[in-house]
């Protein structure tokens, strides 16, 4: 098991600089970027010869242009490891890793209550449909789920703020009303927080909740069958139990395989529905960076959004080994 | 000394009166100051907001008296005196919608028809008769947010060590500058100024004079329309030369340029001295000391909060200092889409800036359950004008762009009445890039030349330039027979220019032309266009206003695109590219000649030349004039301007909604904010006023 662990863990330190090299060439893959923005602005600018050479000297060592790539890459990785310098975001005049210390938490307590929201609702939901195989009520829920995989985010948050605005007066965007923009903090404030969040939460996990429902029900409908369940009841063991003590369990692998890649789908859903929805998170700090050809910025944020990925993979594979033995003998035997 | 000024005048169409008059109105608005003043000042009446009152009381800042100016700036509600209080919610795609509420902080203003001069931060000026001396009055008294009194000698270390260093303007080299202890000399001041030296002096704490060698006939619109204000920008440099390196040192200024985490001294500099206008919601402290209504207390994330500064300049005709509402939050929004959600739902007490004319039947649709009113101003921007690349990297295209004929054929592809329909509501006016007539050389002719709309001419045209369908493929080719295409690079921001491109890129494909546009934004399109990699790029067009004609004509080829013709015209052949014959001689005529002009005959006569080419010539391809903008304000916001209060004209050159001064909206009823709430106590708390402003900063994730 340790041994299962560690090689997982080496694995995903591998990938992490693999990822972290891809992003580094992509941020450098535009034509175009605001230093040579700027230096263009000298060339253009009616100064003396002697004046635009000092100022362009000082854009290019500025942010290294002078260094090849690779040395570059190293400056830039050096300073995210060493001090958590993800350098300065050309935009915003202003320390990348201080943007993201203000922006991620928004977005992690979206995606958090997201995977929340997915897993009380899709288990139970789950559950029934595939008990309830077949019948109205089976077939109504297979049909919003599809819907819910289907419609893309940024349109499925403006349907719901638009109806929850026409039939509820439901607040449009943002996190907070107004009124408790700037007030301390007391229940109504509490209230109006939950009102905005319906839209981004909800959302942010339709997809992958209708997913989840979709892969319980069919898991489960497998399992039904076996003969382990006939051995079950003909020990008369209740048919609650029976269900909640074994089919269950096995249907839940591909759920606990699936939190590795819903972590960071729920982080990369909510870039585009808080874009949307008017969330002051990453995903605007995103679209503004990549619209302000900021790319280290732009990069920074790529980069934690795929280290995340890697995380929660991470994640689900050891919690996979412990709800499943075999998972982590396997492939041991196999090397 | 004192004479008529025919730029301040242009306007009103009775010329000789108006002539008279508003250089006169410049000075009756100081006499008319003068026994209110008095009557307030006498009977002590200023009155204040309840919350300073309290704050005078616990010793953060003096007594009302103390902190107006000896005369302050009197502003005329629009329709009553108004009272204290509320909160103005504002939502915007940029923070311009906060800073149109701040107002721009420069010496004069335009009035509601556009007219420059009109008194702000400095109390008068007055002019000699050729125009060559100008001079300026402050109003002793005026203080900073900070309680600083602003005095001359802030404009001379803004020219002496802001304009006159190499660093921060560096596109001024030293032998155009002559230093000395209370003047300083400029020779042919970029951006706008040639063939012109001009010495700024200091005659006293409160007066300041301009010297020109020519006669300097614009000076007073450059000081009315601030985003022109390299002459007259108001800095607090009593605080930003605690980092200037020639001041403190080149050291220590770039060690605490290092802690703020920047570079080099000029940055910290930069960052520190943007004033309002300029700044953009992250780059927004609370630090410098500001001449704004306003101060900003508190910025997170997406919102920025502004509460009243307790030492603006201006009261009401009762006596009560400015501003009513006691704060503004604005909140950044990501999209139109909430936007117009945010005004729908009556959330938003005041949007113009961000909204499109577009969404102008769903605002009025909600006016009720949103409790607002729409109101339709006229934008004065030519809709969507087109810049040719006139020195395009491919020398056919360059030279294609300079035959008057093709532009021509473009021009007259426009179809001005299916844009009016289908994206103005058929509002707009289906006019050129042309003067409005308000100006003393207005001419309607100039306004419908080369209107119409004619593809078969314009087949005709090209056919004339042998680009005519060679290969058979259905596109027009060069003349050589190789595939001609081009690409304009549109910008989504401000007017609709993408419905726009649309219908006229339709219109010229029908006709052969194999041209595209692209929707880029402005960091991107930006570079394209100064690294000289484009076609065409589109823009709006401002023009026709007495205060921006004559500090700077849109109409002019060569202009924003890079290494151009003007940037060769401008600095003598040093950078830029040498232009055709005809246009230097048309350049002469707008810097040089119309740049000095000392009567008003010489005024219009050179006006209507100038106009004359740019019209015949269709150096840019213009649009559509005088388009609706909507403007929404809630119900119980009073004081907004109307139809009756004057021209409703939405425009840069007139800073949006400035000549109303929204300072003197109010809240019918709206409460109070409490103490509790208030951030303006720690704002003037000895702890921020006496911490070191990058720490301050840092800490609270500002810097």
């Amino acid at each position: 098991m340790a041994e299962y662990i560690v090689r997982r863990l080496g694995h995903s330190l591998i990938l992490i600089v693999c990822v972290s090299m891809i992003t580094f060439l992509v941020i450098q893959a535009p034509p175009g970027d605001y230093a040579s923005y700027v230096i263009t602005r000298f060339q253009n600018a009616p100064m003396t010869e002697e004046m635009r050479k000092i100022r362009i000297e000082e854009v290019r060592r500025r942010y290294n242009l002078d260094d090849p790539l690779h040395m570059q890459y190293v400056h830039w990785i050096w300073g995210i490891v060493t001090e958590g310098n993800f350098g300065l975001s050309f935009s915003w005049d202003k320390p990348i890793s201080r943007l993201l210390r203000e922006r991620m938490p928004i977005t992690l307590m979206i995606g958090m209550l997201a995977l929340f929201f997915q897993y009380v609702v899709a288990i139970p939901v789950g559950v029934f449909t595939a008990l309830k195989q077949n019948s109205a009520a089976d077939y109504g829920i297979t049909f919003f789920s599809f819907l819910g995989m289907s419609i893309p985010g940024f349109l499925l948050a403006l349907v719901l703020i638009v109806i929850l605005f026409n039939a509820f007066n439901f607040p449009v965007g943002g996190l907070y009303s107004p009124e408790y923009r700037t007030a301390p903090w007391s229940l109504d404030k509490f209230v109006d927080l939950a009102k905005h969040l319906v839209v981004p939460v909800v959302v942010v996990a339709a997809s992958s909740t209708a997913g989840t429902i979709r892969v319980l029900r069919a898991t489960l409908l497998d399992e039904f069958g076996k003969d382990y369940m006939r051995v079950a009841r003909a020990k008369g063991l209740s048919e609650h139990t029976i269900i909640f003590k074994y089919p269950l369990r096995v249907a839940m692998n591909p759920i606990i395989a699936g939190f590795g890649w819903s972590l960071p789908l729920l982080v990369s859903g909510s870039l585009l529905v808080s874009l949307v929805a008017n969330i002051p998170d990453l995903g605007p700090l995103l679209h503004e960076a990549l619209q302000a050809q900021d790319m280290y910025l732009a990069g920074s944020i790529l980069l934690m959004v795929s280290t995340l990925t890697i995380v929660g993979t991470l994640i689900s594979d050891i919690l996979l080994a412990i709800s499943d033995p075999r998972i982590s003998y396997s492939g041991v035997h196999e090397s | 000394m004192v004479k008529k000024h025919f730029v301040l005048l242009a306007y009103a169409g009775i010329l000789m009166l108006a002539c008279a008059m508003v250089f006169a109105e410049g000075r009756r608005e100081r006499n008319q100051e003068g026994p209110q003043q008095v009557a307030v000042v006498a009977s002590g009446e200023f009155k204040e907001a309840p919350l300073l009152t309290q704050m005078v009381s616990e010793g953060l800042i003096p007594p009302v008296g103390d902190r107006l100016p000896e005369n302050p700036m009197v502003i005329e509600p629009l329709e009553s005196v108004g009272r204290y209080g509320g909160t103005m919610n504002i939502f915007g795609q940029s923070p311009w919608e906060a800073v149109l509420m701040m107002g721009h902080q420069g010496p004069f203003l335009v009035d509601p028809q556009g007219t420059p001069g009109v008194p702000y931060v400095f109390e008068s000026f007055e002019v000699s008769e050729d125009f060559k001396e100008w001079i300026f009055y402050l109003r002793p008294g005026l203080k900073w947010s900070d309680g600083e009194e602003l005095t001359a000698w802030h404009l001379y270390d803004y020219w002496r060590y802001h304009r006159a260093n190499q660093v921060l303007t560096p596109e001024m080299t030293p032998e155009q500058i002559v230093i000395e202890d209370n003047a300083v000399t400029f020779t042919d001041e970029p951006p706008w100024t040639k063939g012109r030296t001009v010495r700024k002096e200091i005659i006293d704490d409160y007066t300041i004079k301009f010297t020109s060698d020519v006669p300097y006939p614009f000076l007073i619109n450059y000081m009315s329309a601030s985003q022109f204000s390299v002459w007259s920008r108001i800095l607090p440099m009593h605080f930003l030369k605690q980092y200037h390196a020639e001041i403190v040192g080149e050291e220590a200024a770039n060690a605490k340029a290092k802690e703020a985490g920047m570079n080099t001294w000029d940055q910290l500099y930069v960052a520190f001295g943007r004033t309002n206008h300029q700044s953009s919601i992250q780059i927004q402290r609370s630090f410098p000391p500001t001449l704004a209504p306003y101060v900003l207390v508190d910025r997170e994330e997406n919102l920025i909060v502004y509460e009243r500064n307790p030492y603006y300049w201006a009261i009401d005709t009762a006596g009560n200092q400015l501003p009513y509402i006691d704060r503004i939050v604005f909140e950044q929004v990501n999209n139109r889409e909430i936007l117009d959600g945010k005004v729908i739902s009556g959330e938003a007490d005041w949007a113009g800036f961000d909204l499109k004319t577009e969404s102008l039947p769903l605002y009025r649709e909600y006016e009720e359950s949103g409790n607002y009113t729409t109101k339709v101003w006229n934008c004065t921007f030519n809709t969507v004008i087109m810049r040719y690349n006139f020195n395009h990297q491919d020398p056919y295209i360059a030279e294609l762009f300079l035959e008057k004929d093709f532009r021509m054929a473009l021009q007259i592809t426009v179809n001005r009445s299916r844009i009016n329909d289908e994206v103005m509501f058929g509002l707009a006016k289906e006019y050129r890039m042309a003067p409005t007539p308000g100006n003393s050389f207005y001419d309607h002719e100039f306004e419908i030349r080369h209107t119409e709309f004619d593809p078969e001419r314009a087949g005709r045209l090209l056919d004339g330039l042998d680009i005519t369908d060679k290969d058979g493929d259905g596109w027009r080719d060069r003349p050589d027979g190789g595939a001609l295409s081009m690409e304009v690079l549109v910008g989504d921001y401000e007017t609709p220019k993408i419905p726009v491109m649309e219908i006229i890129t339709n219109d010229w494909q029908a006709i052969g032309l194999n041209i595209t546009f692209e929707v880029m934004d402005w960091p991107i399109r930006w570079p394209l266009v100064t690294s000289n990699n484009y076609d065409m790029y589109t823009h709006h067009g401002a023009y026709n206003v007495p205060v921006t004609y004559g500090v700077n004509m849109f109409s002019l080829p060569g202009l924003e695109s890079g290494q151009t013709f003007d940037t060769w015209y401008k600095t003598g052949g040093r950078a830029g590219i040498e232009p055709p014959p005809d246009i230097i001689e048309l350049y002469d005529w707008y810097y040089k000649d119309l740049q000095s002009v000392s009567t008003e005959d010489e005024f219009n006569e050179i006006s209507r030349k100038i106009w004359d080419n740019v019209i015949e010539n269709v150096w840019t391809l213009d649009t559509l004039s005088e388009f609706p903008r909507p403007v929404i304000g809630k119900n119980d916001l009073l004081n907004q301007p109307t139809e009756e209060h004057g021209p409703l004209f939405w425009a840069w050159d007139f800073w949006w909604i400035h000549p109303y001064y929204p300072m003197q909206f109010y809240f019918a009823d709206r409460p109070e904010i409490t103490r509790g709430e208030s951030q303006l106590f720690d704002y003037y708390s000895a702890e921020r006023l006496n911490a070191d402003p990058v720490k301050y900063s840092i800490e609270r994730g500002w810097m």
